[in-house]
């Protein structure tokens, strides 16, 4: 009975107050379990109450906030039973039983090392960060991990449609049949699955790894048990080939590619890609300016020569267009990344771009037949030559295998074993022909140690179906020049694989290295081992994921942000999206000053905001009034809570993000009192919840309870009745104490 | 890392022959590049015997063929209904051919045809 004592003044306030206080706006969403509702008594019941209005009393839960569930009649609806229970004297509070999403972590087994979704201070590849230096995609993904309504064009050396973790996320064009016509009319045929601008047909295979590197950061299948995941767990990924297999594309394919997107539904176009050509008015400007009227966002990488873009632009990031986002690389320190490339003015944000985990196509295979690593001491099948380029005519050969040096054991074919090539020559290896029928994405592989006269004596790498046409994979007069210091370099280390795309499915395609002398300074020149013609391999073995790095890396990272923005807020425009994205990233001190917002992007923060809604306001005192409510949005970075007791609303409390409850201890007594919830988002977005009323007591007259007036200890609380007390009526608590004491 | 910066692709001038590589005219790209009337110029990386284009609406490949076959070039490849990459084999650079045909009313827009790469794949 010590309880008892201790309660009897606070059970009888809590008996002036008419349930009808615990006003309750009930969301529109419907985001509560159907067919019951959470009940604090505030007075005497027992079953038969409850029983009496068609009800099922389901459990009683005890603690700081002791409630009781109560199962509805059948056909009931929440709303009309909380309307019914808040007229009810012994109800002090009512409302849905709230549903709560457990936190959007997916499934898939990878998703541990994708930092730059949620950077745990763990390790990726190698290597650790700071907790928190991250898109914080976890938070967003409450709202939405859902992208399907958006068309995302990756432009890129194309996208391997068939891996697991990104088949079920393609793009297809609705509108294209294969029928080997031009069915939708818009200039493609058969264009059912995007389009190859390099080769010019409709398959945007990739037949480099880049491509699908970068559609799995947007778009990798999410929660699907396998692999990794993008930022939007499923999307539509439009596959566009304007880069070739080595990685290399122009101003032609990538204008058609922008064009074509655009034409085709896409929304947001990634562009992983750059170069120093362009200028504002060109072709692809243009083209980009062309997306802009038709409120398409590009995405582009800032460059990853770790220059200052604001002196040596790098296109299309440099374009002055406004629904250009250019992207600059952090690590998982929250630092601009060694390589990558910034500006003051023409780089906007940052995202993550070191150790990026991602989809990968199958490893490429060498091609039977067409490999050749001299290790016999011979050149079989090759055809070598050594010409005077004064006369042009062939003299006596010397190119030949060397066991001077090499990389595999124990040759490598050279141009003048033991000496330096002569001037005014030209130095040929052709290979025998090998059969690429069949075969697609073929690449030029090889060891190469070089010494020749910077600028002037060349080393050209050429391709031929014929052995008479010899094609340069580089482009025409593009040549190696220069010395690797003794040193062997690997051709895909040294970006410099000869992209020879140009030979796929020929029987007899050859590959020739031909060094070419001017009139002076003669060095040592070619050695050159291991040379393989790849292709791409086709088998899945489940492992094809690998870490890069690079702002071709950070750049989907801000596309896949782009796509669940608008998929959350389907009713923004481009470039409302692109300010969602600069206004709510988080400002880092390794961005100031180097770029246009200063902010790594945050898909949390930029995803839409939602007013609070199921604001109750209870006057548990005559000077305490407790708030509570949903927490709908997951980008508020605040709430403020407004009373209006007269003279409008005022903010009476600012609450960190996720609060749902307020006690208002200050509450003037016996005052009509209206209270509403204010969200905040970071770039000043601010939503209204639905204002409620409540009433204070006025102070009891007479100065007690008299013993508690008939007021009895509601039945479903008794035995944990100074829980329930502490948690409901503290300024009551220090009353009672008062005067027990 | 620094051994990889002394070897670099470098553009020499297009070949017309054996003795195009010899002579001391190498031409590396970062020349300043031609750009259409009231453009500011600027300077980059593009494919040295090529330019591309912008057809203007309703042209023909009559047309088409005609034009090239007067400026000595060919359709190296069309990578869409209107973009169009013209090709030639002699010495001519890339500015003066530009300047030969942004002339003709077929060409909406002739300009170098700008080389770009992945971003990323740094190990």
């Amino acid at each position: 009975m010590k309880c008892t004592l201790k309660i009897t003044l606070m059970l009888f306030l809590m008996c002036l107050l008419p349930a009808s206080l615990s006003s309750e706006i009930i969301s529109s969403a419907q985001n509560y379990v159907p067919g019951e509702v959470l009940v604090t008594p505030g007075g005497v019941y027992t079953a038969n109450t409850i029983t009496a209005m068609g009800m099922e009393l389901m459990a009683k839960h005890k603690g700081a906030t002791r409630f009781i569930r109560l199962k509805l009649k059948p056909g009931q609806s929440v709303e009309s039973a909380v309307q019914a229970l808040s007229t009810e004297n012994w109800v002090a509070h009512v409302q849905p039983n709230y549903i709560y999403h457990a936190t959007a972590v997916p499934n898939d087994p990878r998703f541990a090392e994708y930092w730059g979704l949620q950077n745990t201070g763990q390790s990726a590849n190698g290597a650790t960060g700071i907790a928190g230096a991250d898109m914080s995609a976890v938070a967003a993904w409450d709202e939405t991990s859902d992208c399907s309504s958006i068309v995302v064009a990756v432009t890129d050396t194309g996208v391997d449609y068939n891996h697991p973790d990104l088949s079920a996320n393609m793009w297809s064009n609705a509108a294209e049949a294969l029928d080997g016509a031009d069915t939708d009319g818009n200039g493609f045929v058969d264009d059912v699955r995007g389009w190859d601008f390099v080769q010019g047909d409709n398959d945007p295979m990739d037949f480099n790894k880049h491509g699908s590197h970068v559609a799995g950061t947007i778009g990798a299948a999410g929660n699907n048990g396998i692999g990794g995941t993008g930022v939007c767990w499923n999307v539509r990924i439009m596959p566009l080939r304007v880069l070739g297999s080595t990685g290399s594309g122009s101003t032609a394919e990538a204008v058609a590619a922008i064009d074509y997107a655009v034409a085709n539904g896409a929304k947001v176009i990634n562009m992983s890609l750059g170069g120093t050509g362009g200028f504002d008015g060109d072709l692809q400007s243009l083209a980009i300016g062309s997306a802009n009227a038709a409120g398409v966002l590009v995405i582009a990488a800032a460059g990853n020569d770790g220059v200052d873009n604001d002196v040596t632009p790098n296109y299309p990031s440099s374009y002055n267009q406004p629904n250009i986002i250019a992207v600059a690389a952090t690590d998982q320190n929250d630092a601009l990344a060694s390589f990558s490339n910034w500006g003051a003015t023409s780089v906007d944000v940052g995202a993550p771009g070191t150790n990026i985990l991602s989809t990968f196509p199958p490893a490429r295979t060498p091609v039977l037949g067409c490999s050749w690593n001299y290790d016999t001491g011979t050149a079989i099948g090759w055809t070598l030559q050594t010409w005077d380029n004064i006369n042009n005519i062939q003299v006596a050969n010397t190119v030949a295998v060397t066991n001077e040096d090499f990389l595999s054991p124990a040759f490598s074919l050279t141009d003048t074993p033991g000496s330096a090539y002569a001037i005014n020559s030209s130095y040929r290896g052709e290979s025998p022909a090998c059969d690429l029928t069949g075969q697609q994405g073929a690449v030029l592989n090889y060891e190469l140690n070089l010494e020749t006269e910077f600028g002037f004596d060349f080393l050209f790498l050429e391709g031929s179906s014929d052995g008479v046409i010899w094609n340069n994979p580089f482009g025409t007069g593009v040549g190696f020049s220069g010395s690797t210091l003794g040193s062997w370099l690997n051709s895909s280390l040294l970006g410099a694989d000869g992209n020879l795309d140009f030979l796929d499915g020929i029987a007899t395609a050859q590959v020739r290295f031909r060094l070419e002398a001017d009139f002076i300074n003669n060095l040592d020149g070619l050695h050159v081992d291991d040379v393989n013609i790849t292709v791409p391999g086709t088998v899945h073995t489940g492992t094809e994921y690998h870490f890069l790095n690079g702002t071709s890396m950070a750049t989907p990272n801000v596309a896949g942000v782009a796509a669940l923005v608008w998929a959350a807020d389907p009713g923004l425009g481009h470039l409302q999206v692109r300010n969602r994205i600069f206004n709510n990233g988080d400002a880092i001190a390794a961005l100031a000053g180097n770029t246009t917002t200063g902010r790594r992007a945050n898909a949390q923060f930029s995803m839409p905001l939602h007013a609070a809604t199921g604001l109750s306001a209870t006057a548990v005192s005559a000077t305490q009034v407790d708030l509570t409510w949903m927490d709908n949005s997951v980008s508020e970075v605040n709430y403020l809570v407004q009373r209006d007791s007269g003279g409008g609303f005022a903010t009476i409390a600012t609450l960190a993000a996720d609060g749902t409850s307020y006690g208002d201890t200050a509450a003037p007594v016996g005052a009509n009192l209206s209270y509403q919830i204010v969200t905040q988002a970071r770039d000043g977005r601010t939503l209204v919840s639905a204002a409620v009323n409540t009433t204070t007591p006025a102070p009891p007259s007479g100065g007690g309870a008299g013993g508690g007036g008939g007021c009895l200890i509601p039945s479903g609380i008794q035995s944990g009745c100074m829980l329930a007390v502490l948690g409901l009526m503290i300024g009551g608590i220090a009353l009672a104490r008062r005067r027990i004491n | 890392m620094d051994r990889v910066l002394l070897i670099v692709l470098l553009a020499v001038l297009p070949q017309a022959g054996l003795s195009a590589c010899v002579a001391h005219e190498a031409a590396p790209p970062g020349v300043e590049t031609l750009k259409p009337a009231g453009q500011s110029l600027s300077s980059g990386d593009y494919i040295p015997g090529e330019v591309a284009v912008r057809l203007c609406a309703n042209v023909g490949d009559e047309q088409i063929e005609r034009v090239i076959k007067q400026h000595r070039l060919t359709i190296r490849k069309r990578t869409s209904p209107t973009i169009v990459v013209l090709a030639w084999e002699d010495r001519r650079p890339v500015e003066q051919v530009a300047g030969q045909i942004s002339g003709e009313s077929i060409f909406c827009i002739v300009q170098p045809n700008y080389r770009y790469n992945t971003q990323g794949g740094i190990k």
